[in-house]
């Protein structure tokens, strides 16, 4: 099944396929057991992406990048996952905030931001929304006036003064650039009182706190971060002062079917492999796969899965549509890919029997880390909410 | 010295499908397996690898040209050849060409060749694999020689330009020979450690689409289909039965393994 | 029907197999022999039933052998006019049939393992494709038949006691041109043991080994074992091992009487190149191919096996 891809598009796919089977399969399973996540990943990976133009995908050809659109990159993402998902979102996170710079930023800042991130064959980038008291919140989002990022930027002498902490940021500990969002009106939500900035990861008064010690999606890495003082200028305020929730809405509505696009390539890899498995392992007299209860539960993975990337594709490709997507596709993408993912990968092990309990397998690392979706990019439930939303108030 | 290298490239039904899951058509006398990826077959990788590596080291002025014969799919391995940047591109195709055995291939494009000469294109090296990953003939490469008068150096890796000509490595039973040749020439590529296909850069992909690739039929390269009548013929194409009887040696541990088997090769008279 | 058998000196054991198989089909068999130590290998040929042996040897063949060989073969052909020719599927006989088929215009098959005649006095040869997936049973449509033949696939005869045949030595020369490839250098990779296509134990190492320390260990064990080292295609691409070691009908057929895969999943295109009474595997994949086609099995770390396989060895055959 071509699934409508171009073959500019089956040709990307093929190379990040390839690319993936030589630099990231070989050593996944490896880095991800590393008891210290800060060694789970590899700049080896990341610069070889970078050299073969992955790491810049989404960023416009006048910068040295490939501009691909939001379908393409979700399809990219896709396939990266299907190695290891880590590594999927090390990549998926810096292509969207990549696609939002170029979309919000003004031309002085794309001036200052955007050769330096095409140039640094390390570059790469972070969001960083969630605070330890903060997640669905913004999610929902929750607008009311208790609801507010705890992280503050007041005025001082002329310029912005961030404090704050964030937490389980992607990329936390390894991006360039961080696109910090901060409560900036004290008297209002975070809906309508906080600001997106950009802080470069050398600012003075932002440090890296601790890396997260994760259940599993271990080749990305996830931290802390810590503002003290930390004095961001005008010129770096990305969008408009109290509108940086405006920035999520119109600029990032591919983040959620990238976020599906990820977990999605972790059910297909689960799903080959048991499909191989069942092929093979015989017990009862015959393969695994002849029997009809296992036949079953292969198709209806098949199923979810295909549905999964149905959905997946239509929200990348109305992504890029100009005069708006259903806000839906912001939101339901992700669920449904998360939860498809978690019933095929627990399938999976439950098929595999023992040897899936074995770690030397590799089938309970697909459980670990598809379970990292269950909450990444918006708690599901939460998802949900914000779609009741819409469904509700809209027309 | 500048070059204009022409590699041939076949699009073959995925060599890594496992047995369990192939089938032929033998009243067509061809393989079924429908849904199964279609490749570059493996050795034309190595020569493409090879042919990209040689033109980088000959510096400005050489060229890479892809050519593939088959039917309009294809295209897609000439777009994985222009992906990884050789230079252009060109099909040979068509209705007559279809169903030729090694002679009638070799015909085809050395005719091509002689196109590519009368178009001020003139070719100084033709690279083949060594064979073809799905029927595996390895006539090709030697009957493209024979069709052009050109000297033939099969079983080459690691083309290098040395003054005057080339510096290749052939691959022979009992270990290898260095082998100086001059163009024009052909050579067929064996596996080495060198001439991996390397990876392709998304831009270089997006040029590829952007490349257009020219479609030669018979006519188009002079030939008619006389010429190309078939020497050989498959009679019969069958898949052997397999039995697999596989005794897997138990253990708690690697060591025990070990004596176990080592035991077992004994008491079966193995050893 | 006339038979040419095309012999190569240095694969003279695969020359002597076809001359055997062609004396089968009946009709005068003559051996044309290149290559150094041309006298003996013609009398071998003849002492295997060899009704002619014409012999070439010149320090031209050692320069350009394509060439060179072309030429002289060509001019062979056109005095015997046989109505089949056989090459052995070395690296010779490989370069050489296409290029003389085509100079005249004869139906080539190659790498067979087979053949049988049909009712017209064709023969039907069959060899595997798909990297050994199918057999094909191709025949030729021109009245001369070609076909390259893989070593073992026919006995070589028993030498006869009184041969009856002719020895002829060809004396033409042949002169280099200019153009043609030269061999400045020969880099032969004696092995430490015996030579695959000719051992009776191979133990052979592939992408599980994991790099080229493991084929060190697969060294001591074929020492061990009396036995030949050998590589896939796999170990080959990534530099563990000299591609003289490459297994697979590709690179050396073996026929041996066991056949040890470490860390080889067993992708056809290998075991095409493995004629083994018994294959055993040690991988630690439990779903790799190999483990269909092999006889006994071991699911682990080839490291923590092998060592102890060998001290169990040494010990059992006394070494």
């Amino acid at each position: 099944m071509r699934w409508g891809r171009t073959p500019e598009q089956q040709h990307l796919v093929d190379t990040v396929r390839e690319f993936a089977s030589r630099h990231v399969a070989p050593v996944a399973p490896d880095l991800d057991r590393q008891p210290n996540p800060a060694d789970c990943f590899s700049w080896a990976i990341v610069e070889e992406a970078s050299r073969l133009g992955i790491r810049t995908l989404t960023l416009a050809q006048e910068y040295g990048g490939a501009g691909v659109d939001s379908l393409t990159a979700a399809m990219v993402i896709e396939e990266l996952a299907r190695a290891d998902l880590g590594v999927s979102v090390i990549f998926a996170q810096t292509l969207k905030i990549a696609q939002t710079l170029q979309r919000a930023c003004t031309p002085e800042q794309a001036r200052q931001f955007l050769p330096a991130f095409a140039r640094n064959d390390r570059g790469l980038l972070a969001i960083a929304i969630t605070e330890p008291d903060v997640s669905s919140d913004y999610i929902i989002p929750f607008d009311h006036p208790t609801a507010q990022f705890r992280t503050t930027a007041v005025r001082a002498d002329g310029t912005w003064v961030l404090n704050g902490r964030k937490h389980f940021i992607s990329n936390g500990n390894r991006a360039m650039l961080y696109l910090v969002f901060a409560q900036t009106d004290r008297s209002a939500s975070l809906v309508h009182g906080s600001t997106c900035f950009l802080v470069p990861r050398e600012t003075p008064g932002f440090s890296i706190g601790r890396v997260h010690d994760k259940m599993g999606e271990r080749l990305v890495n996830n931290a802390e971060l810590v503002f003290q003082d930390c004095r961001v200028p005008d010129a770096q305020v990305l969008g408009r002062v109290n509108d940086g929730f405006a920035l999520l809405r119109e600029f990032f509505p591919a983040s959620n079917a990238y976020a599906a696009a990820s977990v999605l390539g972790v059910a297909q890899a689960a799903y080959e492999r048991t499909l191989q498995w069942t092929r093979t392992r015989a017990q009862g007299g015959r393969r695994l796969i002849d029997h009809d209860t296992t036949a079953a539960d292969l198709a209806e993975m098949r199923m979810l899965i295909d549905a999964a990337r149905a959905y997946v594709y239509v929200a990348a490709s109305e992504a890029d549509r100009t005069g708006g997507m259903d806000p839906t596709l912001g939101a339901l993408p992700k669920v449904f890919a998360a939860r498809v993912a978690w019933r095929v990968v627990t399938r999976a092990l439950e098929l595999h029997g023992g040897y899936g309990y074995m770690r030397e397998t590799g089938v309970e690392k697909l459980v670990r880390d598809a379970a990292a979706f269950l909450h990444s990019d918006g708690a599901n439930r939460s998802l949900l909410l914000k779609a009741a939303r819409f469904i509700r108030d809209g027309p | 010295m500048a070059m204009h290298i022409l590699v041939c490239i076949k699009q073959v039904l995925d060599p890594e499908i496992p047995p369990a899951l192939f089938r032929v058509n033998r009243a067509e006398r061809r393989a079924d397996v429908p849904g199964a990826a279609w490749v570059m077959s493996t050795f034309d990788a190595n020569a493409l690898e090879t042919a990209l590596q040689l033109r980088d080291a000959l510096g400005a002025g050489s060229s890479v040209t892809a050519l593939s014969l088959g039917p309009r799919e294809a295209e897609t391995v000439l777009r994985k050849a222009l992906g990884v940047t050789a230079d252009s591109a060109v099909l040979l195709s068509g209705p007559e060409l279809g169903g030729l055995d090694s002679a009638g291939v070799a015909t085809a494009i050395a005719a091509a060749v002689r196109r590519l000469g009368d178009e001020g294109r003139p070719v100084d090296l033709v690279l083949t694999g060594r064979q073809a990953a799905d029927w595996e003939h390895g006539q090709t490469g030697g009957m493209i020689a024979e069709a052009l008068g050109w000297p033939c150096l099969t079983f080459a890796s690691r083309l290098r330009p040395v003054p005057g000509g080339l510096e290749a490595r052939r691959e022979v039973e009992d270990g290898h020979e260095i082998v100086v040749a001059h163009p024009p020439l052909v050579a067929t590529i064996t596996n080495d450690a060198t001439n991996r296909l390397r990876l392709a850069k998304v831009r270089d992909v997006m040029r590829a689409h952007r490349t257009p690739i020219a479609t030669w039929g018979a006519a188009e390269v002079g030939l008619d289909v006389g010429e190309l009548a078939p020497r050989t013929e498959v009679v019969d194409l069958v898949v052997p039965e397999r039995e697999s009887h596989c005794e897997l040696v138990g253990g708690e541990t690697p060591a025990e393994q070990a004596a176990t088997l080592a035991r077992r090769l004994r008491d079966l008279g193995i050893l | 029907m006339k038979t040419l058998v095309v012999v190569h000196s240095p694969s003279l054991r695969a020359g002597a197999e076809l001359v055997g198989a062609a004396r089968t089909l009946g009709g005068p068999v003559v051996a044309v022999c290149l290559g150094p130590d041309g006298a003996p290998a013609a009398e071998e040929l003849r002492a295997r039933g060899a009704d002619e042996v014409l012999w070439w040897e010149d320090g031209a063949l050692a320069a350009s052998p394509g060439e060179v060989a072309l030429e002289v073969l060509y001019r062979v052909y056109t005095e015997v006019d046989p109505r089949l020719v056989l090459f052995s599927a070395t690296s010779a006989g490989r370069d050489w049939a296409p290029r003389l088929a085509w100079r005249v215009g004869a139906g080539l098959v190659t790498e067979c393992v087979g053949w049988d005649v049909d009712g017209e006095g064709r023969l039907r040869f069959t060899r595997p494709v798909y990297g050994g997936k199918a057999i094909a049973t191709i025949v030729s449509r021109r009245p001369v038949q070609m076909a390259v033949v893989q070593p073992g696939a026919f006995p070589a005869p028993p030498p006869a006691p009184n041969p009856q045949g002719v020895l002829r030595r060809l004396e033409f020369p042949v002169r280099g041109r200019e153009g043609w490839p030269q061999i400045v250098e020969r880099v032969a990779e004696r092995p430490a043991g015996p030579a695959l296509e000719e051992a009776t134990i191979v133990v052979s190492g592939g992408r599980g080994l994991g790099g080229p320390e493991g084929f060190r260990l697969l060294e001591e064990l074929a020492r061990v074992l009396g036995a030949a080292v050998g590589a896939s295609r796999a170990a080959v691409d990534e530099g563990w091992a000299p591609a003289s070691w490459q297994i697979g009908q590709t690179g050396k057929s073996v026929r041996p009487t066991l056949y040890l895969a470490v860390g080889i999943s067993g992708a056809s295109q290998h075991l095409a190149g493995v004629r083994a009474r018994t294959i055993v595997a040690i991988n630690t994949d439990k779903d790799a191919p190999i483990f269909g086609a092999a006889r006994l099995g071991v699911v682990a770390d080839y490291r923590a096996v092998l060592p102890p396989l060998v001290a169990a060895l040494r010990e059992m055959l006394g070494r």
